[in-house]
């Protein structure tokens, strides 16, 4: 029946996904991703290193949250800057991207509750992003900047983690799996 | 019923490319997937590891309180008595009832520097009359602020070795430490700095001169850790009152206050 599509036809190529206009965001999306992503990089990297630095420091600055059992402060404390590090290290190669992305933007929204809960419950501590942390005066404390910052990373984020792909990645370059 | 027509010569070698193409597509997922699960391992592996690693050091530099070699005249809480007679170590004499009061430190604190000069003396003359005994906690909370250095604890292991070795020299090289306060965000004062300030309040050279031996460095980490746990949030100053937090309401800026905080905590 000639109009009907033969079913051992080669199959035209299917269109694109995400975005159904292609174009300039197509084209651009690759390039604004590597940004962002290298971006995310360098704030887990700052945050990271300032803390592996000082990891007692580290360790009473996740003791000020008063939320977690003391049994697990020191664990927490003395593994985060590492895995900061590690996740920069994932975005900056645009290994795993994704992944990377997501559990950024998760570790960030853990913070977010973290600052609310303080800010909450009276505390006045510094949040102990980029080292330091703890005890502050009242009058010291800014935790609407803190959250405000951390939702932006959230965003942020979420950009690289719904558009993974990037130019000069790992991903990329060696063909991995989204 | 009608037989499907016979495929002709043309369609059958499409048929076949379109089967060889799918089966290619399929290798190159599967492959893809191999390579994806091999990579993601070797991550996972060497995050593990760097992990471990980080705990293991995190852990090596927080040994307890009670398992460190701690100054002569230290407290089970980290804490280095003074009473009447302003010698480390000796907290007797007082009169019945004294407040005991605490005081966390980092020698790198500008308002712990503030807080000695504002009450210092307020403080000597009260534990002199015996109305109070100081306790002082030398405490390392500052040690990223010295470019690596960790003056501040270098400078709480020089205090805690004097406590140790020249009791009765502690306050007056404490209260010559803080004149001299380094900015934060410097490299502090240099080794050889605070051995002279040691010798210049009193200390024998010969104890000055064991300051770089870092004899007591591991009980100044473990006594701010102490002091983090016990208080929950380590600022500096904290001053506690027979154990009791300072009122943030009271402001210890103004003359007269703390004193009037000690004499109503005395009851």
């Amino acid at each position: 029946m000639p109009g009907t599509p033969d079913v051992h036809d080669v199959p035209s190529p299917a269109p694109p996904r995400g975005d159904p206009r292609p174009g300039r965001w197509q084209q651009w999306q690759p390039w604004v991703t590597l940004v962002l992503r290298v971006g995310l990089a360098a704030v887990a990297f700052a945050a990271g290193l300032a803390k592996i630095t000082d990891l007692p420091a580290s360790v009473r600055a996740v003791r000020a949250y008063e939320i977690l059992p003391e049994a697990v402060v020191p664990l927490v404390g003395d593994a985060l800057p590492m895995v900061e590090i590690l996740l920069g290290v994932l975005l900056l190669l645009g290994l795993f991207t994704r992944f990377a992305a997501i559990t950024f933007g998760a570790l960030m929204v853990v913070f977010i509750i973290g600052i609310a809960s303080a800010w909450a419950r009276g505390l006045a501590i510094d949040c102990g992003c980029f080292g330091g942390g703890g005890s502050i005066t009242p009058d010291q404390t800014k935790y609407p900047l803190e959250i405000l910052r951390d939702l932006g990373l959230v965003a942020v984020s979420a950009v690289v983690a719904w558009w993974p792909r990037t130019r000069l990645s790992l991903d990329d370059s060696l063909g991995l799996a989204a | 019923m009608s037989t499907p027509p016979r495929p002709s010569k043309a369609n059958r070698r499409e048929d076949a490319r379109a089967q060889a193409l799918r089966l290619k597509e399929e290798q190159q997922r599967a492959a893809r997937r191999q390579r994806t699960f091999a990579v993601a391992g070797l991550v996972a592996g060497v995050a593990i590891l760097a992990v471990v690693v980080a705990l293991i050091l995190g852990q090596a530099n927080s040994t307890s309180l009670d398992k460190t070699a701690a100054p002569a005249s230290a407290t089970a809480s980290g804490g280095i008595l003074v009473g009447k007679d302003g010698i480390a170590g000796k907290s007797d004499g007082a009169k019945a009832g004294a407040v005991t009061v605490a005081l966390y430190s980092d020698f790198m604190c500008p308002i712990c520097k503030s807080f000695e000069q504002i009450n210092g003396a307020t403080l000597d003359q009260l534990r002199e009359s015996g109305d109070i005994v100081m306790e002082y906690h030398p405490v390392s909370i500052l040690d990223r602020a010295a470019m690596g250095t960790q003056y501040s604890t270098r400078a709480a292991n020089a205090a805690a070795t004097v406590a140790d070795q020249a009791p009765d020299k502690f306050l007056p090289f404490m209260t010559s430490l803080f004149a001299d306060q380094p900015a934060e965000n410097t490299v502090g004062l240099s080794d050889d700095q605070i051995a002279q300030h040691a010798v210049d309040a009193g200390v024998p050279q010969a104890v000055a001169d064991t300051f770089t031996k870092g004899t007591f460095t591991s009980w100044v980490g473990a006594a701010t850790e102490q002091a983090s746990k016990d208080l929950g949030q380590l600022g500096t100053p904290t001053i506690l009152l027979n154990g009791t937090k300072l009122d943030a309401k009271v402001d210890w800026r103004v003359a007269g206050a703390l004193e009037a905080a000690i004499k109503a905590a005395q009851g």
